[in-house]
């Protein structure tokens, strides 16, 4: 019977981690995440952002980005 | 989360230590693979000397790829990696010197003892018991270095290639330490803790998950930093990152028991490690979908970018040889495949097609930023070094899989009497050919090695030391 058990225990752990760590995450945040690796390296994020329009810092702003999330709150309203 | 440019200086020291050392070793360990093939092809190659035997050279190959390559690989790029995400130098002053020191002492410790027959007889643990307290020593001051990196770090977030590369070093130490638990008789003698099957079970729980937490999730980390900075492009999506992570750790740790099938291990220990490999393929094909798809918008790049051609490259084979590792671990094709070259084609395809592949990817955009170059001192041996690499993996896992098929149906062939149709020899003559072929391979793939460890040796040779200091500026 305990045999059984692990693998339930597995999807269990595995679906606990998983809410924990995207749950209640806004967009934002995980754009924030997501831009981590061009924080650091204006030149590569510079022409991260002309090619894909999305901005380093990851506001998410939308439109083609200029990396300013100054007014990022007024554009996502 | 601070996203302005900081101005302080990364340690890019042990950075450029430890990448040059991921060449050196590359050439030794991949020398000794290739030396090792030819004793195969000729065996008056082992020279009838115990020190040279094929038994005894394997095992220090293995070693020495695997932690000499592939452990100063991870080290440098971790390194790398984790200043630049958490926008921090690395924590711990002296214990990072230490890591080098020590890494490059468990290597020294392997070259020696190897040779002269000093092992634990477990596959990729056979570092005897003072080299696997030293190991574990170096390892600890490694996890101290990078968790308290992670933890002084100046941005909000712990980039998702830094739970990669965390996870990898807690579980390899648990891997590596529950493994070792030994009696010593010697410096260099021990016996292990377990006995009879439930030793065979702790041992492939520790080289299914040496695969799967060394040369799997930590080379993960690298593919989710180097292949977004290296195309220009954000990771296609975090949240699949998120799931992929938590999805491998979950069940990599499970599938060690396919090694083990048909064996006194319980039957029911045997089909959950089978069931456990097939669903790992969900998380190990949702990784490489979002490496790959990683590029969308920049496929053209692949014209004239040798590095990201690496890197692509690297997760294709990531995903053919996560497919063909599920296949294998089913029971019925296990009976064909155990204990064949088959088995060695396909630890080859995950070997050279994936971590060396995203290794030589990694290093060859991470060697000019530590070194102060705008790029490698030859962009065009760079791609000589990528066609070699790719034709050689081609050709040597080609080649085993045609062994190892062949094999696996000439030692099952029966006569109607019940008496088997070919000898062991006759099977082994049978392979000679896949052997020529498998030695070319690994040439090939030698020769693009050697040619990397030239355009390194051209790169870092220019480079003053105040070039890379200015150059550690926060690039």
């Amino acid at each position: 019977m305990t045999h059984e058990l692990w693998p339930l225990a597995c999807v269990t752990l595995f679906f606990i981690a998983v809410q924990l760590c995207l749950s209640g995450r806004s967009q934002r945040n995980l754009d924030e995440a997501t831009m981590l690796p061009f924080a650091d390296d204006p030149e590569v994020a510079r022409r991260m952002e002309q090619a894909t329009g999305r901005s380093r810092t990851g506001c998410a702003c939308p439109g083609t980005c200029q990396g300013r999330c100054a007014d990022w709150q007024s554009l996502a309203a | 989360m601070s996203t302005t440019i900081s101005e302080q200086a990364y340690d890019y020291r042990a950075v450029r230590q430890f990448a040059v050392m991921t060449v050196v070793w590359g050439v030794v360990g991949m020398a000794m693979g290739v030396f090792i093939a030819s004793q195969l092809v000729w065996p008056a190659l082992n020279f009838d000397l115990e020190w040279t035997s094929f038994g005894r050279l394997r095992p220090l190959h293995t070693s020495l790829v695997i932690f000499a390559f592939g452990g100063c690989g991870l080290f440098a790029t971790s390194y790398y990696t984790v200043q630049r995400t958490c926008q921090t130098r690395l924590f711990g002053g002296p214990l990072i010197a230490f890591t080098f020191w020590g890494w490059q002492a468990v290597i020294a410790i392997m070259l020696v003892s190897l040779p002269l027959g000093y092992t634990t007889t477990k596959e990729y643990a056979e570092i005897e018991f003072t080299g696997a307290v030293v190991m574990a020593i170096v390892w600890v001051a490694y996890a101290v270095v990078f968790f308290g990196t992670v933890m002084k770090r100046q941005t909000k977030h712990i980039y998702v290639g830094n739970w990669f590369f965390g996870a990898f070093i807690l579980a390899t130490a648990m891997l590596h330490i529950v493994n070792h638990l030994s009696i010593p008789v010697g410096w260099f003698k021990s016996y292990s803790l377990y006995s009879g099957a439930t030793d065979a079970m702790v041992q492939w729980w520790y080289g299914h998950n040496a695969v799967g937490f060394f040369l799997t999730t930590g080379f993960l980390g690298m593919m989710y930093y180097f292949v977004p900075k290296q195309s220009g492009r954000p990771v296609y999506s975090y949240r699949l990152s998120i799931v992929h992570f938590w999805a491998l750790i979950t069940l990599y740790i499970w599938a060690g028991p396919h090694h083990l099938h048909y064996t006194a291990l319980p039957d029911w220990a045997q089909t959950l490690g089978m069931v456990m490999s097939i669903i790992l393929l969900a998380p190990s094909w949702g990784g490489m979908i979002n490496g790959m798809m990683t590029l969308s918008g920049s496929w053209h790049k692949l014209r004239t970018d040798p590095i990201l051609r690496f890197l692509v490259v690297s997760l294709a084979f990531y995903g053919m040889s996560t497919f063909e590792g599920p296949m294998m671990a089913i029971k019925t094709v296990n009976a064909l495949s155990h204990y064949t070259d088959w088995t060695i084609g396909h630890v080859h395809a995950g070997a050279l097609g994936w971590v060396a592949m995203i290794t030589f990817g990694s290093l060859y955009h991470l060697i000019p930023r530590v070194f102060g170059r705008a790029q490698m001192h030859s962009v065009a041996l760079i791609n000589l070094h990528f066609w070699l690499a790719t034709i050689g993996t081609v050709l040597y896992i080609a080649s085993m899989w045609v062994n190892g098929i062949m094999q696996g149906l000439m030692w099952r062939a029966t006569n109607v009497d019940g008496t088997l149709t070919y000898s062991f020899v006759e099977a082994l003559e049978a392979s000679h050919p896949g052997f020529i072929v498998r030695l070319i391979g690994g040439a090939f793939f030698l020769t693009g090695m050697l040619l990397m460890a030239y355009n390194t040796w051209r790169t870092v040779r220019v480079a003053g030391p105040a070039v890379s200091q200015a150059h550690a500026q926060c690039a």
